[in-house]
């Protein structure tokens, strides 16, 4: 089951935001080893400061498991503003209609159960929860970097992305690039892939896709 | 995607506009098509080396604006308080109407033809600018909650699109050439910004006083600007450097 919490929410919802800034510091700093910002046991850095939306995925016992965070390519982001070195011949993407996805992450030490072609049911919510995010928003893609880990990920989940340009190598991970074009064929391929057909944002968030002042 | 085909006309004949409330007339024209009865935007905050006041192109009565001017909705409109704070578009069903002032403000508001539905889109900008797009129709509830999605693919463009269009328009685009700063201008004008001397900015870069003074030199052409304190000024107004 996936929630939906804006950035400026998050107040509202601390035992969500504190179960994903550990995961998150538990994935990219304890097991990846990147250079992540933290802050005591949870890894958070500027962008969760601006406007984003996270897609925060929880189990059967309401648990958090995982996230995505969401970001609009109109302000700053990480491909625009870390690494610019992935963007064609310095170009920006930049469009109301495209977000970036960053910081998926998946608890690694919860009991989850495995879908088809062994994606794990939360990454699987994850990604069509992005999708349905981005759907009801009117996007028409969703840009991410990611390394070869998340790579295999996408492939599992027969996610076809368009390379923005050649993998390169970003401290000790060869990192990629890619648009993902967002709708019924993502839905498709990725409910296929998984064998999950319910739907995935929880309808008690109350998220309609608009916001409302907290 | 077909659907967007609709939003690039509407774009390509705001455009051929050259002043805002002609763009915004074509605009309100086309709006008409989708059931709307107002196309609003506001301007709230437009960095500019001018001080500008917030830019305005609506539909609303001016008896309605008067209105809202004196009562100072503007610090009561849960829309403005929503669009502030958030990213995604506002449905003004689904904001928080109950306390007694703001079901007024809404009462008013009707009574003034602005409309039973809204939908505001907040846009932001990396150089600090934020507007408000507002669409305000006298669609039944249901009817609503079937058109919202379209009005939201088609219109979520046409929104940026109009807000940058705008912003050109009032001539209030002085960005041009804030891309043009090199990184190391940008560096040596923050180290300025936080009260380094040359000097000083020369150690913490590694570079000699001559290669700073030269980069504080390009950066002053760059942003027209006739002493370094004024460049620094510049830079940080159009989002250049951040507050130090």
């Amino acid at each position: 089951m996936i929630e939906v919490i804006q950035s400026y929410q998050r107040g509202a919802f601390p035992a969500e935001m504190d179960a994903m800034h550990r995961i998150r510091k538990k994935v990219f700093h304890d097991r990846l080893g990147w250079d992540v910002s933290i802050i005591g046991d949870w890894e958070i850095d500027g962008f969760d400061a601006l406007d984003g939306v996270y897609l925060v995925a929880k189990d059967d016992n309401a648990k958090v498991v995982g996230s995505i965070r969401l970001l609009p390519t109109t302000n700053f982001n990480m491909l625009n503003d870390v690494f610019p070195v992935l963007l064609p011949e310095g170009g920006k993407i930049e469009s109301p209609l495209i977000w970036e996805a960053s910081r998926f992450s998946v608890d690694p030490d919860a009991e989850v159960p495995l879908t088809r072609n062994r994606l794990s049911k939360p990454t699987a919510e994850l990604i069509l929860g992005m999708n349905e995010f981005g759907r009801r928003l009117g996007l028409t893609h969703v840009v991410t970097v990611y390394d070869a880990f998340v790579a295999r990920i996408l492939r599992r989940a027969d996610c076809k992305g368009e390379p923005i340009s050649e993998p390169i190598r970003i401290g000790k991970t060869l990192a990629y690039a890619a648009l993902f074009e967002i709708g019924d064929e993502m839905e498709r391929a990725v409910r296929q892939a998984s064998g999950v057909h319910h739907p995935v944002i929880a309808s008690s968030t109350g998220y309609d896709l608009t916001s409302t002042a907290a | 995607m077909s659907s967007n085909n609709a939003a690039f006309d509407i774009i390509e004949q705001v455009a051929r506009a050259e002043k805002l409330h002609e763009g915004h007339a074509i605009l309100s024209e086309h709006a008409a098509k989708f059931g709307l009865s107002h196309v609003a935007y506001l301007g709230l905050n437009i960095p500019s080396e001018r001080r500008v006041k917030p830019l305005v192109a609506v539909t609303y009565s001016p008896q309605w604006q008067r209105h809202y001017e004196h009562k100072d909705y503007v610090n009561l409109d849960p829309v403005v308080a929503a669009g502030i704070v958030g990213t995604l578009p506002i449905d003004w069903q689904e904001l928080n109407r109950s306390s007694g002032e703001v079901k007024r403000l809404f009462g008013e508001a009707q009574e003034f033809d602005v409309g039973r539905q809204g939908l505001t889109f907040p846009i932001r900008g990396r150089h600090g600018e934020f507007a408000l797009f507002s669409l305000n129709s006298p669609m039944c509830d249901r009817e609503w909650a079937r058109e919202k999605l379209v009005l939201i693919k088609e219109f979520m463009l046409i929104a940026h699109y109009f807000h940058s269009w705008a912003v050109k328009a009032e001539k209030l685009d002085g960005n041009d050439f804030v891309e043009k700063l090199t990184a190391r201008e940008r560096e040596c004008l923050r180290w300025s910004a936080a009260g380094k001397t040359i000097w000083e900015t020369a150690a913490i870069l590694g570079l000699s006083e001559r290669t700073v003074r030269f980069h504080h030199e390009n950066a002053r052409f760059k942003l027209n600007a006739l002493s370094t304190t004024h460049a620094v000024s510049k830079a940080i107004t159009y989002g250049v450097i951040p507050l130090p």
